[in-house]
């Protein structure tokens, strides 16, 4: 049923957007993170999306073929580091500057990240408000005889 | 489609397909808010308007009948079902670089009136059917 995948699909949004809400904190919390498990300072990250087609199995993918169906879900494909260079800063009191009393920094801008954080959460919003309208409908129709 | 008869006539049958294109655009627009920040997604809906039009123009065409369940769709029957998608044109002065052609606030506009669209005619067969049985039950 077209309402059902509709919600689904919505929900994929929902839960790609909270990835990326996470990821955002994560940036935030390590504005000044200089120790990672991999060395060096933290590294900003970042989720690239894709779109997928729901097909889930034969018949299904057959039902789809017959009847309709694009893309679409979203998807987390890949969670990437940032490459631009560390901040240095100097701090020469800092346990972790280099021998010229230099400390790396994370390249976390707290403007962008506020920027992203915030479009993120009208996307949140905009799926939200998705299921809403898929579940009044939903209702709406279950009301037909009644 | 069923071809009008007697006691159902074409109006309830107009409003059963506005129902599934109507749902199928709500996919559609999900689909869209969904990828909105999918890169090199291209933003697609349902053309209900064209497609009823149509099924209008082709009602009492013969059909192959599916006597089953597990039977694939006829031809006929399969164009009919499978609703009719158009890819949208990206937003006017777009500034985004991502090759991404959802414009959020016109969905979210489009999702309303969709929705608003589909609870009217849901509320047209509801009506209907109680004319219907306003007529059988003889107004008691």
């Amino acid at each position: 049923m077209d309402l059902y995948d509709a919600m689904r699909t919505s929900a994929s949004g929902l839960s790609a957007q909270r990835l990326r809400m996470n990821l955002i904190s994560a940036n935030l919390a390590n504005v000044n993170t200089t120790r990672t498990a991999e060395g060096g300072p933290y590294r900003r990250r970042e989720v690239v999306f894709q779109a997928v087609p729901p097909a889930r199995g034969f018949g299904e993918a057959m039902r789809r073929a017959a009847t309709a169906a694009p893309p679409s879900e979203v998807r987390p494909l890949k969670i990437i580091e940032d490459v631009r260079p560390p901040v240095l800063k100097y701090d020469p009191g800092h346990p972790d500057a280099d021998e010229n009393g230099y400390v790396a920094l994370p390249s976390v801008n707290v403007m962008e990240e506020m920027v992203n954080l915030m479009s993120a959460t009208r996307s949140y919003e905009a799926n939200l408000n998705a299921v809403r309208a898929a579940r009044e409908m939903a209702l709406k129709a279950l009301e037909i005889g009644k | 489609m069923p071809r009008p008869t007697g006691l159902f006539d074409g109006n309830l049958a107009l409003l059963e397909r506005a129902l599934d294109l109507r749902s199928a655009q709500h996919r559609a627009l999900s689909a869209n808010i969904a990828n909105a920040d999918t890169p090199h997604y291209k933003a697609f809906e349902v053309a209900v308007e064209e497609a009823l039009a149509r099924n209008r123009a082709v009602a009492g065409r013969i059909e192959a009948v599916r006597t089953q369940e597990r039977h694939l769709p006829a031809p006929a029957d399969a164009a009919a079902a499978r609703p009719p998608l158009r890819a949208l044109a990206a937003p006017a002065f777009s500034l985004r670089a991502d090759g991404n052609t959802v414009d959020l606030d016109r969905t979210m506009g489009a999702l309303a009136e969709n929705a608003l669209a589909y609870k009217t005619s849901a509320q047209l067969v509801g009506a209907k059917l109680k004319s219907l049985r306003n007529v059988i039950t003889g107004g008691r």
